[in-house]
């Protein structure tokens, strides 16, 4: 399964080459990794247990002009270790894919500022968004 | 060969609850270093060109240590890895220098940059004074962003 977040283009998202700007599509996937950690991970870690980034990659492949119908992009995960998860995006629209990406995420004890195992809640919630790449 | 080095100022607001640099900030810290260099350095040595329109095919991006809001801006290097005939790679590091010479290294990244013909929106090939400037900023085997994630599994 993969979640979906609608994501609005803004007017200033566009740079001086008229499309939206490479930088901009990593705040798009930020938010729909935001969005699906409060709809489907909420409640399955303690609010100092979060997760923090550690890489991330990209494939712009096609660019996106303004336009007021917001883009898709669905966000799945790809790999859940003990205390890191992989995760993968696909920006597009019904016509056309605009950029491919993937993020390694470590969870993280905010207040000790250290790694930590993820919870059995965490690991359960996101393994039917499970879709190992073939 | 040398490596082009920015200065990059940091903002208040580039921090999120995390109460460190967002993540996505780094990507637009690299901009500003690579705009300092295609755009500003490069168009001196002979490329004009590359103003007029390159766009971005790909980014990596590791994340080593966490980067906190300071007056000081923060040292961007960023190299060239690879110059083919159509694209051309960048490799960046995103880090502290202090005067013993000791490196923090906040991230490290690369890029492919595909020049581009703005007009009839189309790729274009690498220019020779492209390449020759590009060229004085190879370093072919320098860092790169490694998916090993240290501390944790």
């Amino acid at each position: 399964m993969r979640h979906v977040y609608r994501c609005a283009v803004r007017f200033d998202d566009l740079d001086s080459f008229g499309h939206v700007n490479n930088v901009t599509f990593l705040e798009y996937l930020q938010e729909a990794r935001v969005d699906f950690g409060h709809r489907h991970l909420a409640d399955t870690s303690a609010p100092h247990e979060g997760t923090v980034v550690v890489h991330q990659s990209i494939d712009y492949l096609a660019p996106v002009s303004f336009r007021t119908e917001p883009l898709d992009v669905y966000v799945w995960v790809t790999r859940i270790g003990g205390s890191s998860f992989e995760v993968a995006y696909e920006v597009r629209d019904r016509d056309t894919l605009f950029a491919r990406a993937t993020g390694v995420l470590v969870a993280y004890n905010v207040l000790e500022k250290r790694p930590r195992r993820l919870t059995t809640a965490e690991r359960a919630a996101m393994d039917r968004f499970l879709e190992v790449p073939t | 060969m040398p490596r082009h080095v920015s200065y990059v100022p940091l903002r208040w607001a580039d921090m999120d609850a995390f109460g460190h640099v967002n993540n996505v900030v780094y990507l637009r810290y690299l901009q500003e270093a690579r705009v300092d260099m295609l755009f500003i350095h490069a168009p001196k040595h002979g490329a004009e060109q590359l103003v007029s329109g390159v766009v971005v095919a790909r980014h990596e991006i590791g994340y080593r240590v966490p980067l906190l809001f300071r007056a000081e801006p923060v040292r961007v290097e960023t190299w060239v890895t690879r110059v083919g005939h159509a694209s051309f790679d960048l490799g960046y590091e995103v880090l502290d220098l202090d005067e013993s010479g000791r490196r923090t290294v906040y991230a490290v990244a690369s890029t492919v940059l595909v020049p581009y013909d703005l007009d009839t929106q189309r790729p274009r090939r690498v220019a020779a004074a492209e390449r020759a400037v590009l060229d004085a900023f190879l370093e072919p085997d320098g860092p790169v962003p490694g998916r090993t994630v240290r501390g944790a599994a």
